[in-house]
């Protein structure tokens, strides 16, 4: 169980995080969504204590990460790939972190192979693809098997049989009732892997729901209808209320009332239809959408009197 | 903190930069050793001289060693890894505490193995070319034991220096220019003051004489806790830092 409330950072006349309360439960993956620039990794580093905040506080399970004695047996963190000293070879580099965190050296090379990397354990990181990186820093996060787990953009550089396996470990993991809470931009990537969303915006939260009700909260859905009567059934249509977006004089998407009352007003009027398909936008649209109020918002702010 | 010094001695040892250091610190005094007492002169040459070359590599060894601590905190900020760091341990203090003792242990071997080697090697050579290395009673003794104990004050500073200023490049350049050129002018045209800057004290510590003007230099007692005092100064200030910035 992850709790933020307030979080909020400030970085000179920049408000990275602004008054971020969520929470993240255990036993399910939790994505964390918002497009480049919006304070993801500001709030990553925030609950680490790795950046002090200007306001507010976060704990896991209630405690603080400073008061962890060993916090890598608590909380796994994946914050970057590139986090690795490039003449280090992967051994030493989770070994380090393992002797911080007073583990056995045996997990060093459970870990190596928990993320396929035993082959190139002795090879410098420096020679590592962003894919081979993003496994050293699972790894890292998996050391000290972990109750919850905190990953920006794990799944960045992965291919996507990577992706596929990411997707997999973390669902396993989640099933073992770890708390998991994970970052992304994309939200296509983020619905294959995240079961609740955390999304916000220039650093403030915009949503704290379920996938599906984010998607259909913020996705525009519209109907597509042709007809040789296009004309009729269109003038019908607008009087309650819709709005058409025409393609051809026989053909157009119908927005604002469901599919069901374009059908009733077809039958009502004897008119056929050719085709009647509800349509959605897709998720990286409703994503958009979603997070464009808050950034209307701001750059909207300073010309209101 | 076992825990904390095994982690630090594991990050300093994994680093190729910090071997290649570590060699040099102690190749450079030994080999500059061997090149003086093969190739100097007997004419014109004071016991203190000629106790001076095999000292006179120290000088770049501990550099050298400073280098190293620069490099034990400035490349985690140049990487990234103190994130990794500190995510693992949250004590900041402690991981500071921990870089320090193994950083000074690190001179401390370093050190001893560059000045034991130089003095045999330098005794066996000089002594074959009947020339003598000795000096008086005391004297000897803290000159050798003052050249190791400045390799784990100059790592000290370093490590410091590195803490305070992160840019590696720019702590690096400070550490061989501060004390070459800086103290080196300013002792020049006031030597009343320049004996109290503390890489003059501190060099003091590994001094051949053992009759010291008042008005030139400190004794290596008061240059010892001067440097010492200069160096534990810069690395509290450093922590510090690192324990209130954003990592």
């Amino acid at each position: 169980m992850i709790e933020a409330k307030g979080l909020t950072k400030r970085y000179g006349s920049v408000l990275a995080v602004d008054d971020l309360t969520f929470t993240v439960p255990p036993g399910r993956v939790t994505g964390f969504l918002g497009p480049n620039g919006s304070g993801k990794s500001t709030t990553m580093r925030l609950l680490l204590q790795l950046d002090r905040p200007n306001g507010g506080e976060a704990t896991f399970k209630g405690q603080s990460y400073r008061s962890f004695k060993h916090p890598a047996t608590q909380v796994g963190a994946l914050l970057d790939a590139a986090y690795a000293h490039p003449s280090r070879n992967a051994y030493n580099h989770l070994w380090a972190v393992a002797a911080a965190s007073k583990l056995p050296r045996a997990r060093v090379d459970e870990a190596l192979a928990m993320v396929g990397l035993t082959e190139v354990a002795k090879r410098p990181v420096g020679g590592f693809s962003l894919g081979m990186r993003q496994r050293l820093g699972l790894a890292t996060a998996l050391l000290g098997d972990p109750h919850t787990l905190v990953l920006d953009e794990p799944a960045n550089g992965l291919d996507p049989e990577g992706i596929q396996w990411i997707r997999q470990l973390l669902t396993y993991l989640a099933g073992q009732g770890r708390c998991i809470f994970l970052s992304s931009h994309l939200l296509s990537e983020m619905a294959l892997m995240a079961d609740h969303l955390v999304v916000i915006g220039q650093g403030r939260l915009i949503a704290d729901s379920s996938v599906e009700d984010f998607v259909t909260k913020y996705a525009r859905t519209w109907v597509r209808v042709r007809s040789p009567r296009m004309a009729a059934l269109g003038a019908a249509l607008e009087r309650q209320g819709a709005t058409l977006v025409w393609d051809g004089p026989d053909g157009a998407d119908v927005r604002g009332v469901p599919a069901a009352t374009v059908g009733d007003t077809a039958a009502h009027l004897g008119i056929v239809v050719h085709e009647l398909s509800p349509q959605s936008s897709t998720l990286e649209e409703a994503f958009l959408e979603g997070t464009r109020a808050a950034q209307d918002f701001t750059a909207g702010a300073p010309t209101e009197p | 903190m076992t825990d904390a010094i095994r982690s630090e001695w594991i990050k300093l040892r994994s680093a190729r930069s910090n071997l290649v250091l570590l060699i040099l610190a102690a190749a450079v005094p030994i080999a500059l050793t061997l090149l003086l007492a093969f190739t100097v002169q007997p004419e014109d040459l004071t016991a203190e001289d000629t106790f001076g070359l095999v000292l006179v590599g120290d000088y770049i060894g501990q550099v050298l060693i400073g280098v190293l601590g620069v490099l034990v905190i400035g490349q985690e900020y140049r990487h990234t890894t103190i994130r990794v760091t500190f995510t693992a341990d949250p004590n900041r203090s402690r991981v500071m505490a921990a870089k320090a003792l193994v950083v000074a242990a690190t001179g401390l071997v370093v050190g001893g193995v560059a000045t034991l080697l130089s003095y045999v090697l330098g005794n066996a050579i000089l002594t074959s070319r009947d020339m003598e290395l000795v000096l008086d009673g005391s004297t000897q003794l803290r000159a050798l034991a003052g050249a190791v104990i400045l390799f784990a004050l100059y790592g000290l500073v370093g490590l410091g220096l590195g803490a305070i200023i992160r840019a590696t490049a720019g702590a690096i350049t400070l550490l061989v220019v501060w004390p070459v050129v800086v103290e080196s002018i300013i002792s020049g045209f006031f030597p009343k003051f320049g004996r109290w800057l503390p890489f003059n004290a501190g060099s003091q510590l590994m001094s051949t004489s053992s009759t010291f003007d008042a008005e030139e230099a400190l004794t290596p007692r008061a240059g010892g806790v001067v440097f010492t005092l200069f160096a534990l100064v810069l690395l509290l200030v450093g922590s510090a830092l690192v324990i209130r910035r954003d990592a």
